[in-house]
C-alpha cells in the first residue's frame, strides 16, 4: 500500500490470483464453502455488537463532533499533541510516506541492537508493511494479537481489522499452530489458547522492542490510549526496553477526557463489547524508582496522503475510529470476508480509504463492489456518510484517461442526451423492448435470474390511449 | 453503583468479594495465596500488614524493590496490587504503574488480587475519565475488566490469552 | 383534492407499466387525482451509480422542467430508490438551481410515504385475506426513514404481515452491482428468499421494483413455486380494492 516511488511489495498477504480484480475475488470468496461457514460465524457478532451499540444512541453525536473538531484544523491539533508528548519526554517523528515510517523504525530498531520484535495487532503499520520491513533488516518479528498471530503463521494478510482470523474455521487454525508446534494440537479453544499464551510468553520476554498502534493521542496530556482484549498490547509496552507507536495522524483526540465517550463506542460496535478488556493510557516512558515499563517511547505520526483528504467530501472519513462496524454489516464484506479487498482496509471503509491514500493506484475498482445500501452509513459510530463517499468516488478516482473510463464517459453521455428528451427517450426504449434478450451485459443477469416477461406497451403508451 | 460493578465484573468472569473489612480481605487474600510458592505484591495495597500475614502463611514475596524483579516476576503464580478508581459502568478497575506498583504484577502472574476500595468507585468511566485527565497522570494507566481473552478463535469467548487467566476483586468498605 | 403527479419511473413505464397503472389506482382510492406529465423520462439515477454525475445532472435538470412549477400538491413515485435520488441527490448535483430542487424534492414523496404520512390514510379501502413478509428496500428505509408505513398499509387491509429475519438487509440488486457482482448479488437474493420462505408467507413484499425484479428473477430461476410471491406494494394494495 504505498504510493511513494520505493514500491515495497507486501508479502505474506491473501494468494491473490494475478489479474484478478475486485469481482473476480468476490465470485472466489462466495463459492468457498469452508469460508463460508467461518463467516457464518460474523452474525452472532453482528448480533451482540447491534444490542450494545443500542446502549448508547446520544453518544454518537457527541463522538461525531469530537471527531470532526480536530480534522478543523488537523496540523494545529498535531502540534499540540507533539509539544505534550515531547513535555513527557517521548521521542515525536514525522513521517509523509510509509518508506519514510519504515525508515524510522528501522533506525530506531538498529540504534538499539534488536533482535526481536513484539507487535501489537495495529492496521497501521499494516499499512506501511512494518514487518516485512523488520524480517528483510534480519530482524524476528512475532505478532502478538492471537488473530495476527495466526495470519502471520499462515502467511497472510489479516481479513478483518478487529479479528484477523475472521476467515478461519477452528479446525484451519489449529493447523496452522500445530504446524509452527511441531506437535499435535486438540481442535479446543483452551488448548490451542494455552499452547499460544505460553509461545508468545517467550517472546514477550525476550523482545528488546514493543511496537504497537494507537487507537487514540490526548493532545491536551500528551497521553497514548491502547485498546486490547488480551493483554499483549500491555506486555508489548511493559517488557521491551523500546516502545515504538505508529500513529496514522488521525488518530489525535483534543481531551483525554474523550475517551470516557469514544471508548465504549469504539469496543460496543467493534465486539459488542461494553468497554475492551484493556485500556492502556501511556503518558511517556517509565519514571525514576519504577520496575517496569519502556525505558524509551517514540511516537511515529503517519501521513501517507491523509492531509490530501482535508477540505474535500471525503474528509470526513479521517473521523474513522477504526471499529469494524461497518465491515460486520455490510452485505458485501459478509458474504466474501476481508482477502477479496486485496488492500490492507477492507469492507466499506476500505473501499474509501485505500483508493483515496493510493491515490487511485489501488482499490479503484472497489467502490462499485458495493450494492449502495448505506448499512455501514447507519452503523457508523461517528456517522462518516460512507455510502455516500462510496458513490462518489465512481466518479472522482482518477483512472487517468483510461480507455474504458472514456467509453464509459462516452456512453453516459449519449444515454443522458437521449433520455433528456421525451422523444429521445420514446425512441430509444421502442428499440430498447424490440431487442429484448440481445442487449450486451445481460449475461451476467440471465446466468441465474429470469429476466421480467416483456411489456407489450409501456405505462405512457397506455396512459396516452386510455387518456387521449 | 456497588451493585453495579459487581454484577458487571463478575459478567467479565472475575470473582468479587465484599465489601468486606481490612481484616477480612487480609484473611481472604492469605488464603488464596497462601498455597502458591512465589507471590508478587505492590506496594499500594491497600490493605495493612498484608505483607507480614503472607509472610507468616510461609509464601516466598516477590516485591518490587527486588533487584531481580523481572526476571523473577514470571515464577510468580499471583500478583497482589491495589487500584486507583473503579467504573462501574462499564465495570471496570484503574491500576497505576508507579514506584512500588509496576505494571507486571497485574499482567504476567495466571492470578490477579486487586483491591478496591467502596470510596474510589466512580459511577462512569466517564466520570472517571474526567477526574483523572484532570489530575497528576502515572506514566501508565490500565483500565481492566477482567481476564484476559480473544474471540479470535471462531468468534467465541477464550479466557487467559496472554494476561491473567483469573481475576479476584476483594472490595473493601 | 389534492393533485397528484405521477413520477412514473422509467423501470416501472418501461418493465412493469401494470404496476404503475395499480400506483395510480391506489392513489385515487386515497382520494388523490392523478395527473402523468407526459415528458417525463428518468430521475438519472443510473448514470450516477456508474460514477457519471454530469450525465444524471442533464437527465435531473430535464426532470425539473417536468416537475417543477406544474402546479401539483405532490410528485409521488413507487420507488424509494428513485425519490431519494430527487431528495438526497438533486440539491448538489442541480447547484445553480439549488433552491428550485429543493422545493420540488420537499414535494416527492414515494408511495406508502405519501399515503400514510401525507395524507394520513393508512385503509384505502382495499381488502385482502393473505399473509405477507415485507422486504425493507435499503434507499426507502435508509434515505426516507420508510418501513412503518408499508405495515400499516397492509394490515389496514386485514391481511398479516410476518416478520422474516433481517427485513432491512439489502436483497442484492444495488443497480450497476448486480451486473457487476453477480455472485454475490445472487448470494444475497438467496437470503432473502430463504428468510421470506421461513415465514411461510404468501407473498413478498417491496416498494422498489429493481429489488422486485432481482427477486422475482432469482425465484423463477430455482423456485420453488410454494415460496413467497415477489410484489410491489401498489399491486398488492390495488388487487384489494373493489373492481371497477
Amino acid at each position: 500500500m504505498t504510493a511513494d516511488g520505493g514500491h515495497h511489495v507486501p508479502r505474506g498477504h491473501a494468494i491473490v490470483t494475478p489479474g484478478a480484480d475486485f469481482h473476480d475475488r468476490t465470485a472466489v470468496a462466495v463459492g468457498d464453502p469452508v469460508l463460508q461457514q467461518a463467516l457464518h460465524n460474523l452474525d452472532r457478532r453482528l448480533r451482540t455488537a447491534g444490542e450494545a451499540a443500542d446502549a448508547h444512541p446520544d453518544w454518537k453525536d457527541r463522538a461525531a463532533e469530537i471527531r470532526r473538531e480536530t480534522l478543523r484544523d488537523l496540523d494545529g491539533w498535531l502540534d499540540r499533541l507533539e509539544r505534550a508528548l515531547t513535555a513527557r519526554g517521548v521521542h515525536v517523528h514525522r513521517a509523509a510516506s510509509p518508506a519514510e515510517a519504515r525508515r524510522v523504525v528501522l533506525g530506531i530498531a538498529r540504534e538499539h541492537g534488536v533482535k526481536t520484535v513484539v507487535k501489537s495487532k495495529s492496521m497501521a503499520t499494516e499499512e506501511i508493511d512494518l514487518g516485512n520491513a523488520l524480517e528483510d533488516a534480519g530482524i524476528a518479528r512475532v505478532e502478538t494479537d492471537l488473530g495476527e498471530y495466526i495470519v502471520q503463521l499462515a502467511g497472510e494478510r489479516p481479513s478483518h481489522m478487529i479479528t484477523p482470523a475472521i476467515h478461519k474455521t477452528l479446525p484451519q487454525i489449529r493447523d496452522v499452530l500445530a504446524r509452527e508446534a511441531h506437535s499435535d494440537l486438540a481442535v479446543d479453544r483452551e488448548a490451542l489458547t494455552a499452547w499460544a499464551r505460553g509461545r508468545l510468553r517467550g517472546e514477550f520476554l525476550r523482545a528488546d522492542l514493543g511496537v504497537t498502534g494507537v487507537n487514540f493521542a490526548a493532545a491536551d496530556t500528551g497521553t497514548l490510549v491502547l485498546v486490547t482484549n488480551e493483554g499483549n498490547g500491555r506486555f508489548c509496552t511493559t517488557v521491551p526496553r523500546v516502545h515504538v507507536a505508529v500513529m496514522p495522524i488521525e488518530k489525535v483526540i483534543p481531551r483525554l477526557a474523550d475517551v470516557g465517550v469514544l471508548l465504549p463506542l469504539l469496543t460496543s460496535h467493534a465486539t459488542g463489547q461494553a468497554l475492551s478488556n484493556y485500556v492502556t493510557i501511556i503518558s511517556g516512558p517509565r519514571r525514576e524508582g519504577e520496575t517496569d515499563g519502556p525505558e524509551e517511547l517514540h511516537v511515529v505520526f503517519l501521513d501517507n496522503r491523509r492531509r490530501t483528504l482535508l477540505h474535500t467530501q471525503y474528509e470526513e472519513m479521517l473521523a474513522c475510529i477504526r471499529c469494524g462496524a461497518c465491515l460486520n454489516v455490510c452485505p458485501v464484506y459478509r458474504n466474501v470476508s476481508g482477502h477479496a479487498y486485496d488492500s490492507v482496509y477492507s469492507g466499506p471503509m476500505g473501499k474509501v480509504l485505500t483508493p483515496l491514500l493510493s491515490g487511485g493506484a489501488e482499490g479503484a475498482d472497489l467502490p462499485y463492489g458495493s450494492s449502495l445500501c448505506h448499512a455501514c452509513s447507519d452503523a457508523c459510530p461517528v456517522k462518516i456518510p460512507l455510502g455516500d463517499m462510496i458513490l462518489a468516488l465512481r466518479a472522482d478516482v482518477p483512472a487517468a484517461a483510461s480507455a474504458p473510463r472514456r467509453r464509459r464517459r462516452i456512453f453516459w453521455s449519449l444515454w443522458a442526451r437521449a433520455w433528456s428528451s421525451p422523444r429521445g427517450y420514446r425512441v430509444s426504449t421502442r428499440l430498447g423492448r424490440a431487442s429484448r434478450g440481445r442487449v450486451p451485459g445481460l449475461r451476467a443477469w440471465t446466468a441465474t435470474r429470469e429476466l421480467p416477461r416483456p411489456a407489450r406497451e409501456s405505462f405512457r403508451d397506455r396512459w396516452a390511449r386510455e387518456h387521449g | 453503583m456497588i451493585d453495579d460493578l459487581v454484577t458487571g465484573l463478575r459478567a467479565n468472569a472475575c470473582s468479587v468479594t465484599g465489601p468486606i473489612t481490612v481484616d477480612e480481605a487480609r484473611a481472604a487474600i492469605v488464603a488464596r495465596a497462601g498455597g502458591h510458592e512465589l507471590v508478587a505484591c505492590n506496594a499500594d495495597v491497600p490493605v495493612p500488614g498484608i505483607i507480614e500475614a503472607l509472610g507468616a502463611a510461609g509464601v516466598e514475596l516477590l516485591l518490587p524493590g527486588d533487584p531481580a524483579w523481572s526476571a523473577r516476576l514470571p515464577g510468580a503464580a499471583v500478583g497482589i496490587t491495589g487500584s486507583l478508581v473503579a467504573s462501574a459502568r462499564p465495570a471496570a478497575i484503574a491500576l497505576v504503574a508507579a514506584q512500588g506498583s509496576p505494571r507486571g504484577t497485574s499482567l504476567v502472574p495466571a492470578s490477579h488480587i486487586c483491591v478496591v476500595r467502596v470510596a474510589d468507585i466512580r459511577a462512569t468511566l466517564a466520570a472517571a475519565m474526567i477526574e483523572i485527565a484532570a489530575g497528576e497522570l502515572p506514566s501508565a494507566l490500565t483500565w481492566i475488566g477482567g481476564p484476559s481473552r480473544t474471540g479470535d478463535l471462531e468468534m467465541v469467548t477464550t479466557l487467559g490469552v496472554h494476561g491473567p487467566r483469573a481475576v479476584e476483586v476483594m472490595l473493601l468498605e | 383534492m389534492p393533485k397528484v403527479a405521477l413520477f412514473v419511473t422509467c423501470v416501472a413505464d418501461q418493465v412493469f407499466p401494470d404496476t404503475a397503472a395499480a400506483t395510480v389506482r391506489v392513489l385515487e382510492a386515497a382520494g388523490a387525482e392523478v395527473v402523468f406529465p407526459d415528458e417525463q423520462t428518468c430521475c438519472g439515477q443510473p448514470a450516477l451509480t456508474a460514477g457519471e454525475p454530469d450525465a444524471a445532472a442533464r437527465l435531473a435538470r430535464h426532470h425539473l422542467d417536468v416537475f417543477d412549477g406544474g402546479g401539483f400538491d405532490a410528485i409521488v413515485a413507487p420507488s424509494g430508490s428513485c425519490v431519494a435520488m430527487v431528495c438526497h441527490h438533486y440539491p448538489h448535483l442541480l447547484g445553480d438551481r439549488r433552491t428550485d430542487a429543493e422545493r420540488m424534492a420537499a414535494r416527492t414523496f414515494e408511495l406508502t410515504q405519501y399515503l400514510v404520512d401525507e395524507l394520513g390514510v393508512d385503509d384505502i379501502g382495499a381488502r385482502l385475506d393473505t399473509t405477507v413478509t415485507v422486504h425493507d428496500a435499503c434507499h426507502g428505509l435508509r434515505n426516507l426513514g420508510l418501513g412503518t408505513q408499508t405495515r400499516r398499509l397492509i394490515e389496514a387491509t386485514g391481511a398479516r404481515v410476518l416478520e422474516m429475519t433481517e427485513p432491512d438487509t439489502c436483497c442484492g440488486f444495488g443497480g450497476v452491482f448486480s451486473f457487476g457482482f453477480p455472485e454475490v448479488a445472487t448470494r444475497l437474493a438467496d437470503a432473502k428468499l430463504g428468510h421470506a420462505a421461513t415465514t411461510t408467507a404468501r407473498y413478498l413484499v417491496t416498494g422498489d421494483l429493481a429489488c422486485l425484479m432481482h427477486l422475482a428473477g432469482r425465484r423463477a430461476k430455482i423456485g420453488p413455486p410454494t415460496a413467497p410471491e415477489p410484489v410491489h406494494i401498489a399491486d398488492l394494495l390495488a388487487s384489494g380494492l373493489p373492481a371497477r
